[in-house]
């Protein structure tokens, strides 16, 4: 199981989300803005991010991009954006910040735990699978 | 009445008698010029002719200023180098060092000016007490004369006649003494024969009669006798002067003594006198009496066949002149004798038959009107005649103007030929006028003829198309100022437009993330609950509903929030004011915002507020519930939050400070636009339509919300509610509505 450090502003939703990758056997950090998260990621040191968008005091496209910048032991892990927003250029600038993949709030546990695991490299995206999937795969490599 | 037409004749004939009196002056005064003038300068160019006047002003430069010169320059040794040289040399033996040349130059500098004056040589000679010539200078002299010149001892001497270069000379040797009186050099001139008479000594003057002169005397004292000696006659004896016969007055010859030189007439002959330097002679020199009186009267007859001719000539015109002028005014006179009557009815006629009026006036006193003039002015021809000044019927206004342009007129200053004025009729009213002016003379004088015409209506026209024409320029203009003041207001309703657009694409997509999030919740929540119904414990199933529920609830204030905003942004909203208590609604807000938000400390004092207030209950809790969460959501770090309450000066206050990220100074106008986010709302959600509602609820209510705000330190909101305004709008619509559960919020029911 991976270490994942999850990114969210809203406590509500943190929690269910902690929760859940908990009980999927996970480890997992939380921190509730974009300046904690990086602190806790440098001390953590996830194998994947999970980290909103929106948030106080720092946003995720800006940790994100400060985490690329300036560690480069984050050059490569795997950041999944959450997102309330739904527009294109939210998107755009997710991946001008270095996003690995992207998730559109109200997200499906089902889905994120997929995306993770193909993030992780345990499951095999199935191209039979009907779920209608909302990642939206960012980096090149990860193409479903 | 007389016209013009006879007197103009008489002034013609006036002006030819004059012009002929001119001709006659004139020709008088010429005869008089050439009879003075003429022979005088013709006299004088024959003196010029003659060397006489010339030697006498030589003689007299070259004794003081050359023997001065040498008299001065005792400390100066010179040397002639040989008395044979025919110029002079000066060697120089200056004690002072000051170069020959200086000196040479000097000298002959001083010399060469004299001599170019001079028609004669002349020489200048030095000697030591042996009598030896130490110097000389100038033309050359022959040196046999220098000792002769030395041995006269104080005297001038003149020479006998002597060859020298082919010409006869005289030498006058004149000495030169210093201030002692003893002789130091000699003045040596020599004078050539033929130019002028010379220097005689009365023994000697008899034998050289052959000087071509006419007249040669020389006056002089000699063994108390005076002689003569007339020229022209070789064998002429020397005669007493007493004994000739041109005068024997010892006062003239007294005279002629300090005359000492110069031209001077004596018994009507003219002589040049010179005086011989350092003698007793005077010298008097005629060139040839006849000869010259001779020329004179020729030129003087000459001169007066000139005047008789001009006088003949002018006599000649005035004849010619006379004669036709004559012959021209007999024939007038004759034609007037039998048109005058004709004339003067034709003339009167077309002065009196004119439509336009005219006057001739003197300084304003009316010499000549026509009817229309007095026409014009409501007057009778008679009645104007009658006026000592035609002024008062000039319009006060224009008086001065006009009487300045007569001023300039009379002094031949440029004025205005044709202008306008208002005349005064009879009646009082003003008559515009144009006014043609000329300057005519009137029975001898200097008269001012005006011609005149009604320009009344024209006037009046004139005004009234300037007035349509102000009238039109300020329609335009007015109509040009409200074209841009409409553009002005479309461009700046346009770019509110856009400004407006821009803030609602940003709201929308705020409001979806808005709405999104208390989805999410319930979303998560919901699938958890699915996906762990077997593992979860009960409580964490308490937990779950109660997030649930919070979740809607926030969607419940944001679905009314934004529709308040709307149907208020529509004008459609509809306040109902019952009695409420301002306490218990921000206690009641703060109460759920220091539940949603336990990190916060949330501090309120509501003390001094007032009982009740007159009110909207629900939409007042929407705008401390707006300011509330506001002060929560953008202070996420600084957990102190102050709701202070006060009342002051009839106003109900309640004021809500966080220590936040605050609002920059530039923003704080627009903060209570709709949609509008401050730019250091970055990264905290938001709709941009809480402030707006909020601020246009509290001036529904008749208050008003003011910011503080420095931008890292904080905001501090302040809601000012009437409280006597709103008591009585009480009175009169107070009308309590029960309000709906649905948006009756949860007291945070943890």
């Amino acid at each position: 199981m991976a270490r994942i450090l999850c990114v969210e502003d809203e406590p509500d939703i943190r929690e269910e989300i902690v929760e859940e990758l908990v009980a999927c056997g996970h480890t997992v950090a939380e921190a509730p803005n974009g300046l904690i998260g990086l602190q806790v990621a440098v001390d953590f040191k996830p194998d994947i991010i999970l980290c909103d968008c929106l948030m106080p005091t720092m946003t995720g496209p800006a940790m994100i991009q400060a985490l690329r910048e300036r560690y480069p032991a984050f050059a490569s892990t795997p950041v999944v954006l959450l997102s309330a927003y739904s527009d294109q250029s939210h998107l755009d600038e997710a991946q001008a910040a270095g996003a690995t993949a992207y998730l559109r709030k109200p997200m499906d546990f089902d889905e994120l735990e997929f995306v993770l695991r193909s993030l992780l490299g345990e499951g095999e995206a199935t191209a039979g699978d009907d779920r209608d999937c909302h990642a939206v795969p960012i980096a090149p490599g990860i193409k479903t | 009445m007389p016209f013009a037409d006879t007197r103009v004749s008489k002034r013609q004939d006036k002006r030819a008698a004059r012009s002929i009196l001119y001709w006659a002056g004139f020709g008088v005064v010429m005869a008089g010029v050439c009879t003075s003038v003429v022979p005088t300068m013709l006299f004088f160019d024959r003196l010029k002719d003659g060397a006489q006047a010339t030697v006498v002003h030589a003689v007299n430069v070259s004794a003081n200023s050359v023997g001065e010169f040498l008299h001065r320059s005792e400390d100066i040794v010179l040397q002639v180098t040989s008395r044979s040289k025919a110029r002079n040399l000066l060697v120089d033996l200056n004690a002072d060092g000051i170069r020959l040349d200086d000196y040479r130059a000097q000298t002959e500098r001083i010399l060469g000016d004299a001599l170019a004056r001079a028609d004669h040589l002349r020489g200048i000679a030095r000697f030591d007490r042996r009598q030896r010539l130490v110097a000389s200078v100038g033309e050359a002299v022959p040196a046999r004369y220098w000792p002769d010149a030395v041995a006269s001892d104080g005297a001038a001497t003149i020479s006998d006649p002597f060859d020298h270069e082919g010409q006869l000379r005289m030498a006058v040797s004149a000495p030169i003494l210093d201030a002692q009186g003893a002789a130091i050099g000699v003045d040596v001139t020599l004078f050539s024969l033929e130019q002028l008479a010379h220097l005689l000594v009365p023994e000697s003057s008899h034998r050289y009669a052959d000087w071509n002169l006419d007249l040669f005397v020389a006056i002089g004292r000699d063994a108390g006798r005076t002689y003569y000696a007339p020229s022209s006659r070789p064998d002429a004896p020397v005669a007493p002067i007493d004994a000739m016969e041109l005068t024997t007055s010892a006062r003239s010859l007294d005279r002629l003594r300090t005359l000492q030189d110069g031209l001077l007439t004596f018994d009507d002959h003219v002589f040049a006198a010179m005086a011989v330097p350092g003698s007793d002679w005077l010298v008097l020199a005629r060139r040839s009496t006849v000869d010259l009186y001779g020329g004179v009267y020729r030129d003087i007859a000459v001169s007066w066949s000139l005047v008789l001719l001009l006088a003949l000539a002018g006599a000649l015109a005035m004849f010619v002149r006379m004669r036709g002028l004559t012959s021209g005014l007999m024939e007038r006179m004759v034609g007037l004798q039998t048109d005058v009557e004709a004339t003067e009815a034709r003339y009167r006629d077309l002065i009196e038959g004119s439509v336009q009026g005219i006057l001739i006036h003197n300084d304003h006193r009316p010499l000549l009107v026509n009817k229309a003039w007095a026409d014009i002015h409501g007057y009778t021809v008679e009645q104007v005649m009658k006026l000592k000044s035609i002024q008062p019927l000039i319009a006060f206004k224009d008086r001065k103007r006009l009487s300045e342009y007569k001023t300039a007129r009379l002094n031949g200053l440029p004025t205005p030929d044709r202008y306008e004025y208002r005349a005064v009729h009879k009646n009082g009213r003003f008559v515009w006028v144009e006014n043609a002016v000329r300057t005519i003379v009137w029975d001898g004088e200097l008269a001012i003829q005006t011609t005149i015409v009604d320009i009344t209506e024209r006037k009046q026209r004139e005004a009234t198309e300037a007035n349509h024409r102000y009238e039109l320029e300020a329609l335009v203009q007015q109509r040009t100022m409200e074209i841009e003041e409409k553009n002005r207001n479309l461009e700046s309703a346009l770019r509110k437009e856009r400004e407006y657009s821009s803030l609602l694409d940003q709201f929308v997509a705020m409001a979806s993330h808005e709405f999104r999030t208390p989805l999410t919740i319930i979303d998560s929540v919901a699938q958890r609950l699915f996906r762990r119904a077997d593992s979860l414990p009960p409580e964490k199933l308490k937990e779950s509903a109660l997030k649930t529920r919070n979740a809607v609830q926030r969607m419940i204030l944001l679905i009314e929030s934004v529709l308040s905003s709307s149907s208020m942004d529509a004008g459609r909203f509809k306040m109902k004011p019952q009695a409420c208590s301002l306490a218990d609604i921000v206690n009641g807000v703060c109460q759920r915002a220091q539940d949603l938000s336990p990190q916060h400390r949330i501090d309120v004092r509501l003390g001094d507020l007032p009982e009740q207030i007159a009110g909207d209950p629900h939409m007042l809790e929407q705008v401390f519930s707006n300011l509330l969460s506001n002060a929560v959501k953008y202070a996420p770090d600084q957990p102190h939050i102050d709701v202070v309450g006060f009342a002051r000066d009839g106003y109900a206050g309640i004021a809500v400070t966080d220590q936040g990220v605050g609002i920059p100074a530039a923003e704080q106008s627009k903060l209570f636009d709709r949609f509008f986010r401050a730019s250091t709302s970055t990264g905290i959600a938001g709709t941009g339509i809480g402030l707006n509602l909020a601020a246009q609820v509290v001036e529904l209510h008749g208050g008003r919300i003011e910011v503080e705000s420095a931008e890292g330190r904080g905001s501090t909101f302040t809601v000012y509610l009437p409280i006597r305004a709103l008591q009585s709008t009480q009175a009169v619509s107070f009308n309590p509505a029960p309000r709906p559960p649905a948006a009756q919020p949860s007291t945070g029911s943890a």
